[in-house]
């Protein structure tokens, strides 16, 4: 691998690695779960707490919420893909 | 990891890591090689997993919260042992009217017999008797209910405790009903 300063690494094409856009939408996917697994947990608490109450008049719409969590969760998963990875197969030579 | 991949390392601390040569190393080692076998792909498989998981988790609660609210109970009378020997001011716990429906039955110290269900309605701790303050207690988030009508005093329960109906029939202290109360207040 060649190391380069962070001097020469500037958003200029040449200067830039092929990767490198790939690599921030693929954090992005993992932190965009992630966020969505934590408000799951708070929605999956919400119902524990509406359902030892007897506030059934709330589970629906917790139900709702967190299927809409799942829903993105997959949209995340399956289609959010990074260009260069989703488009390039096997056997084509890298840009 | 050979001397010339330590050496050729662009991050110092990485490279001090693992040699691990601080005491506080040794004592609690840490294989960073381990680290790198989930990928980011693997975590984001674990991650979606996870969210199925909560919204199966939420949409069954929800449903047997739902379901069981709205099951119809039949009860039947049933004594309630040891109630006819407790002192005023005493607590006892009980089932009524399965096993799994703990309860608690109190005799106050106006000698009157109180019973209400002993799951606190916050998130199920079992509650009880302070007869020095002449209430119900929820030890897990300091829920207070009344002795007299198992109404709510103070804490975070958002309802009253079940009411279990009793009567003293030949000397034995019965169980006739359990009713479910919302938070109609």
């Amino acid at each position: 691998m060649r190391l380069r300063s962070a001097k020469s690494v500037g958003f200029s094409e040449p200067n830039r690695p092929p990767s490198r856009g790939r690599r921030s939408v693929a954090q992005a996917r993992l932190a965009l779960l992630v966020m969505i697994n934590i408000a799951q947990m708070w929605v999956l608490a919400a119902a524990v707490e509406a359902g030892l109450a007897h506030e059934l008049e709330h589970l629906v719409p917790l139900s709702i919420a967190s299927g809409l969590c799942f829903v993105i969760s997959l949209t995340i998963f399956f289609w959010w893909k990074p260009v260069g990875l989703a488009k390039r197969k096997i056997n084509e030579p890298k840009s | 990891m050979a001397a010339s991949e330590i050496n050729n390392c662009p991050i110092s601390d990485e490279r001090d890591v693992r040699r691990a040569t601080d005491s506080h190393q040794a004592e609690f080692p840490y294989n960073r090689d381990a680290e790198s076998e989930v990928t980011r792909r693997e975590f984001c498989n674990f991650l979606v997993l996870a969210s199925g998981t909560f919204f199966v988790g939420t949409v069954g609660f929800s449903a047997v919260s739902a379901v069981d609210a709205k099951k119809e109970r039949m009860f039947t009378p049933a004594a309630i042992e040891g109630a006819e020997n407790m002192a005023p001011g005493s607590a006892l716990n009980f089932a009524y009217p399965t096993p799994k429906d703990t309860a608690i039955l109190i005799r106050t110290s106006s000698g009157e017999y109180k019973a209400y269900g002993q799951k606190c309605t916050h998130l199920s701790c079992p509650v009880y008797y302070s007869k020095e303050h002449k209430r119900l207690e929820c030890p897990c988030h300091e829920g207070g209910f009344s002795e007299a009508t198992g109404e709510v005093l103070f804490g975070p329960p958002p309802r009253p405790l079940d009411k279990i109906d009793v009567e003293l029939r030949g000397g034995k202290v019965m169980a006739l009903n359990r009713e479910v109360r919302g938070n109609e207040t």
